[in-house]
């Protein structure tokens, strides 16, 4: 049963309240294009109320917004057919921030990229930034203009492990949710 | 040849290639919607740069010193991928002979954009200077 103007206002209420509770201070859902990147880029950089933990916290976490987008604009599937919105939110408490992302990804993808983050998740501080040195180095660029620096750098930036998920939804469709916690 | 001048935008870097000066500088933020479109033409232009130092240094005996400045505030894992191709092509002219130095500048709060300077310079043989913004 669709929802009356007085069952919004009420779920709208209680959107508010989770959201402030849990300190979820932006959020989004829909295709996330290269404007809609640029759009949500814009409004983190102009952001002074909720980034309360000084400039160069600002920085670190501004740098995890950015890869993290990028990486769902280049990567995530979208189908012209039937609307497949890529999520995308930020919250934070007392010392750490919170960035998360989810996107559908095609079936087949997804083997050789949980491999992928498998193994970079289990690698030190020094082993990480060889591999990104390694890259930079002698790496290549993709035709999606990637290198795969970008997961390396939130990996660098986040001071920890990625905590990441992959849902299956249907035949060759699953949901890819990734967490990334940067110390503030 | 002609000098390389881009206006900077919210997202693009003010890029300076002057072959008169031979002051060339990139500053501002970097990410690109399209990093290959943006970078490949000041690589190109670099590329040819090379043959303007080799026709200085032949027929003049002119050792020319160039300073190339980056002042960023910020770049993403695509330009910093970039930013190695132009650096590792100073490199190239560097141990080619030829009077090369990297400016690498950093705002004083901003220790991560001078350790990526420090990371780009442990990879390569170009001098680099370090200098905090005034």
């Amino acid at each position: 049963m669709p929802m009356t103007t007085s069952d919004k206002t009420i779920f709208v209420n209680e959107l508010y309240n989770i959201m402030s509770e849990n300190q979820i201070f932006m959020t989004y859902l829909g295709d996330i294009t290269p404007d809609i990147t640029n759009s949500l880029i814009k409004a983190v950089k102009y952001d002074n109320s909720n980034f309360t933990h000084g400039p160069a916290a600002k920085k670190k976490i501004y740098k995890v917004i950015v890869e993290s987008l990028e990486n769902v604009c280049k990567h995530a599937v979208r189908l012209e057919k039937e609307l497949r919105p890529a999520i995308f939110l930020i919250g934070k408490n007392e010392d750490a921030y919170h960035v998360i992302t989810g996107n559908y990804l095609y079936q087949e993808e997804i083997p050789p990229f949980n491999k992928l983050l498998g193994e970079i998740n289990t690698l030190s501080r020094e082993e990480i930034k060889a591999r990104y040195n390694n890259i930079l180095l002698n790496g290549e660029i993709s035709d999606k203009d990637g290198a795969g620096l970008g997961l390396l750098d939130i990996l660098l930036k986040s001071n920890g492990k990625l905590d990441y998920e992959f849902i299956h939804i249907q035949d060759n469709l699953s949901f890819y949710v990734l967490k990334v916690k940067v110390d503030a | 040849m002609e000098a390389l001048l881009i206006e900077a935008t919210e997202f693009t870097p003010k890029v300076s290639l002057d072959p008169v000066t031979h002051r060339f500088g990139i500053s501002g933020d970097s990410r690109p919607e399209n990093a290959g479109k943006f970078y490949q033409p000041l690589l190109a232009w670099l590329a040819q740069y090379e043959s303007v130092l080799y026709f200085q240094k032949t027929n003049y005996n002119q050792q020319q010193k160039v300073i190339f400045e980056f002042r960023l505030e910020y770049f993403n894992s695509i330009s910093a991928k970039y930013i190695m191709e132009i650096l590792s092509l100073l490199d190239k002219f560097f141990k080619g002979g030829y009077d090369i130095q990297v400016k690498w500048c950093y705002d004083s709060m901003d220790n991560d954009m001078k350790e990526s300077g420090e990371d780009f310079a442990k990879l390569l043989t170009v001098p680099f200077e370090f200098s905090v913004n005034s």
